[in-house]
């Protein structure tokens, strides 16, 4: 258990010396003290348990603490942690071998980073440099590839950019799942590249129609612009396959994996590309090698977390349990939306790759805080500008079928609770969320009844 | 041992691991390189039984058992994490930072990589001035992987429309960066010191009018110190050792006990504010930055640097690295040394000789860098013990000794 004493050091240090506005969120949502995870579930030091759907948007494909991985990292910890420039670390090799055995064919050169964002900047320096002539690159709105400086000028996400603009003039968004649209986009030639989620992801969660990631595959190869497939969300087995363009039956130029790549354990994002790409790269003018070169900070400790989570995954079938729990959830969650239509709008998901289509960021707000009430922690956005945010559920592919209908029932519940309060409520939260940074701090505090002293208050 | 253990021994010859990094990495090491079975410190023991001695890392090292124990205890716990409840490993790095870090560098924020702090911090800048897109530095400087950072060390923009262009002076031209320092630049990025520069070379003067033109145009003064903090010019930082305070500082690699992926940009509240007060939180971060297990690295490698008096250890091998590297100049190909702290370097008659004794150094089983034109950096971790220090050294100084002086300019002392 945690003294008050002690949450408010915590608490004081955080609101001082890392985040204050992100440290007044969570003392004014009375957030317990993070103790430990294993498997399907997180622990606090208050002795609280929650389910966790939410796993980091993606990050705990197979659980918390998975034994592989676990004892792999242990073991790169003790005997062979660091990745010295100019050695070589033998679980790079495992993992390269297991790379080129799942990935599709063709994506056989690396380029490793620390986090999706610096492999898309990888995959965007590849891009301009494969295709020099060319200005655009085409994303989907709503799209999300990272929030490094360049990474952001590839958002499709406005809210995340405004405050940084200008950021050059390169961009074209277009529709998600309007094949269509890519084809006009890329129709003049100026397209290097189309960045673009097989399923979007985040608070715009979307499948796409069938058949659109195979089209705008085919839209980039009619006009020899490079096709990156952002796998970070979806790879390794989220959506019932190995990697989410399979449903397609698409070979990418160039391909991005992150998230669940080490099995929550350590930071790692690997940029896969074609030799073409890599070859038409090096004959730009101002090639240099140090362009596509991995970052400094990549560890052998993270490379054989990534070595041993694929195996797990491979020995394991996860994208096979993907596929085969899937349907109990997202059916689960369309009959919550049928039975509770007020707040509701739709229930996408793909594999173990779902959520809430909400009416608001409101209801998307209170669903998560009602789940967590119950005992289940959902992928909550923290995006109150868009009209219909999804409240996303990305359980451990690891999970049970009995974990699936325990959430679904604290679903039912927090739904049935939700379903007495009315629209105009959730609309004048809404308008109150959109306004939240600009409330002075102190009162959000009073108004949620926190025990927590705010003395991180700027001078 | 486990079924899916990576270090183990192979049946397959070691050269075929090789040959698959090579294969399919980019930027991959040459044919020789050793493939790692076990590493303490400055030690590596390769899988062909071979011991070689690491001088590219420059990390805090591998194997202290205080850190490692910490490591390994926090992954038993929670490694990564969905930050919904709080962390305290978090607020005990953030609070270590602050200890470090002078006033009024108070503000933390962790990320996954010394290029993604550094990355942050022009973030940062751009945010402060978003109508600015140029960004200033020293050509040829190492700015790490990132696009912008990769920009300046190559004085070119990257990408024809990216958010901030490079402005990259001449290394021996100071004055002409501080005056470059206009209305129009959002940033400059400085290293205090770096292999084939010392600290001593950018004057005190130099900083207060750099300082200076910064106040004056708003623009950030962002201090890169990835290569020479915590501890590795013999003090915790070399911001304490400078007349002036930056806006932000950016540490990388060594927090991460060579064994996390972390990166740190350190600022203060108000510049801070300038950008991201009163907004949302999600603003900026990342999925991976800020988790349990690389904070637990950033308090215990500062706890380390503290306990153990790791800024005086590299002071010793500053005075080891100038006795016993001295002689070689003048006397061969090499015509400077270099040693602020462990941040130890030796710069020869031309690249080519460069080459020749990093040619030399893999044949004295000593890993270092592939050359920056004529400089060959030797980083030894902060946790290397004084005989592997010596040793590493002893072999630098016999591997330069046996060059010769080739190519017209060859013995030219290049200092003035």
């Amino acid at each position: 258990m945690t003294s008050l004493d002690d949450r408010q050091r915590i608490f004081t240090a955080l609101g001082r010396h890392w985040n204050p506005t992100a440290a007044t969120m969570l003392a004014a949502a009375g957030r317990a003290v993070e103790s430990h995870a294993s498997g399907s579930h997180v622990y606090a030091e208050d002795g609280t348990a929650a389910l966790d759907l939410a796993a980091s948007y993606g990050v705990f494909l197979v659980g918390h603490g998975n034994p592989r991985v676990a004892t792999a990292v242990t073991e790169a910890l003790r005997q062979a942690p660091a990745n010295p420039p100019g050695a070589v670390h033998p679980a790079t090799v495992t993992l390269f071998r297991a790379l080129v055995e799942i990935l599709p064919a063709g994506l056989d050169r690396f380029v490793l980073g620390c986090s999706g964002a610096e492999i898309c900047e990888t995959a965007l320096r590849a891009v301009r440099l494969a295709r020099p002539d060319r200005h655009r690159i085409v994303v989907a709105d709503g799209s999300y590839h990272g929030k490094t400086l360049a990474a952001l000028s590839l958002l499709g996400q406005g809210n995340h950019r405004t405050p940084f603009e200008p950021l050059g003039d390169h961009l074209v968004v277009v529709p998600y799942g309007d094949a269509a649209a890519v084809r006009a986009a890329l129709a003049d030639g100026s397209g290097a590249a189309v960045f673009l989620e097989p399923v979007l992801g985040g608070a715009h969660l979307t499948v796409p129609p069938p058949g659109y990631v195979r089209a705008v595959a085919e839209a980039c190869a009619a006009t020899d612009t490079l096709f990156v497939a952002d796998e970070i969300q979806t790879g390794f087995g989220r959506t019932g396959r190995m990697f989410a363009v399979e449903h397609d039956g698409v070979r990418p130029d160039v391909m991005l994996l992150s998230k669940a790549l080490t099995g929550g354990f350590v930071p790692i994002g690997v940029c896969a590309l074609s030799s073409a790409v890599v070859d038409d790269a090096a004959r730009h003018p101002h090639w240099h090698p140090s362009l596509l070169t991995s970052g400094a900070a990549v560890t052998g400790v993270a490379v054989a977390a990534a070595a041993a989570t694929i195996e797990e995954v491979r020995d394991r079938d996860l994208p096979a349990r993907a596929a085969e729990l899937g349907p109990r959830l997202t059916a689960g969650l369309a009959e919550a939306v049928r039975r509770h239509p007020k707040h509701l709008r739709g229930a996408p998901g793909i594999g173990l790759m779902t959520g809430l289509r909400t009416a608001n960021p409101a209801v998307e707000l209170m669903v998560s805080i009602g789940m967590g009430q119950r005992g289940v922690h959902t992928g909550h956005s923290l995006n109150e500008q868009i009209a219909e945010p999804v409240l996303r559920m990305y359980p451990p592919l690891t999970c049970t079928a009995d974990e699936i209908d325990q959430a679904l029932a604290a679903l039912e519940e927090t739904l049935t609770w939700l379903d007495r309060q009315p629209r105009a409520m959730t609309r004048a939260a809404t308008a109150l969320l959109r306004r939240q940074y600009r409330l002075p701090p102190r009162l959000l505090l009073r108004m949620n009844k926190s025990p927590i002293r705010m003395d991180w208050q700027a001078a | 041992m486990t079924t899916n253990s990576h270090l183990g021994a192979r049946d397959a010859a070691d050269l075929d691991d090789v040959a698959v990094v090579r294969r399919h990495l980019l930027g991959a090491p040459g044919p020789e390189a050793p493939v790692i079975r076990r590493q303490v410190g400055a030690r590596i023991a390769a899988a062909d039984g071979s011991t070689w001695l690491d001088a590219a890392s420059a990390g805090f090292g591998p194997g202290h058992p205080t850190v490692t124990d910490r490591l390994v205890a926090q992954a038993g716990r929670t490694a990564l994490s969905s930050r919904i409840l709080v962390s305290r490993p978090l607020a005990e790095a953030v609070a270590a930072l602050h200890q470090l870090c002078p006033d009024p560098l108070t503000v933390s924020y962790l990320c996954n990589s010394g290029a993604e702090a550094l990355d942050s911090a022009l973030k940062l800048a751009k945010g402060t001035h978003p109508r600015r897109r140029l960004v200033v530095g020293f050509a040829g400087a190492d700015h790490g992987t990132l696009l912008h950072g990769l920009s300046l060390t190559h004085g070119v923009p990257l990408l024809p429309d990216q958010p901030l262009r490079p402005v990259a002076v001449p290394r021996d031209r100071p004055d002409e960066l501080v005056a470059r320092v206009r209305d129009d630049v959002t940033a400059v990025v400085v290293a205090p010191a770096a292999p084939g520069r010392r600290l001593a070379d950018l004057s005190p003067d130099w900083w207060r009018r750099l300082r200076t033109a910064c106040d004056r145009t708003g623009a950030l003064l962002v201090l890169d110190e990835r290569l020479t903090g915590p501890a590795r010019l013999g003090v915790d930082l070399a911001a304490t050792r400078l007349p002036v305070t930056p806006d932000a500082l950016v540490l990388g690699e060594t927090l991460g006990a060579d064994a996390v992926p972390v990166g740190c940009l350190v600022t203060s509240r108000a510049t801070y504010d300038r950008v991201y007060a009163r907004r949302n939180p999600s603003l900026h971060g990342s999925t991976f930055g800020a988790n349990p297990l690389s904070a637990a690295a950033v308090a215990a490698v500062l706890a380390a640097c503290a306990d153990d008096r790791l800024a005086d250890r590299q002071r010793e091998v500053e005075t080891l690295a100038r006795s016993r590297l001295a002689p070689l100049v003048g006397a061969g190909a090499v015509t400077d040394v270099g040693a602020d702290g462990a941040l130890v370097w030796v710069r020869l008659a031309e690249p080519t000789a460069a080459r020749a004794l990093v040619a030399e150094l893999a044949r004295d089983r000593v890993l270092v860098r592939p050359p920056d034109g004529d400089v060959v950096a030797v980083l030894p971790p902060l946790t290397a013990t004084p005989a592997d220090v010596a040793e590493l050294l002893d072999r630098v100084a016999a591997a330069g000794g046996r060059l010769t002086t080739t190519g017209p300019d060859a013995g030219r002392e290049v200092r003035a």
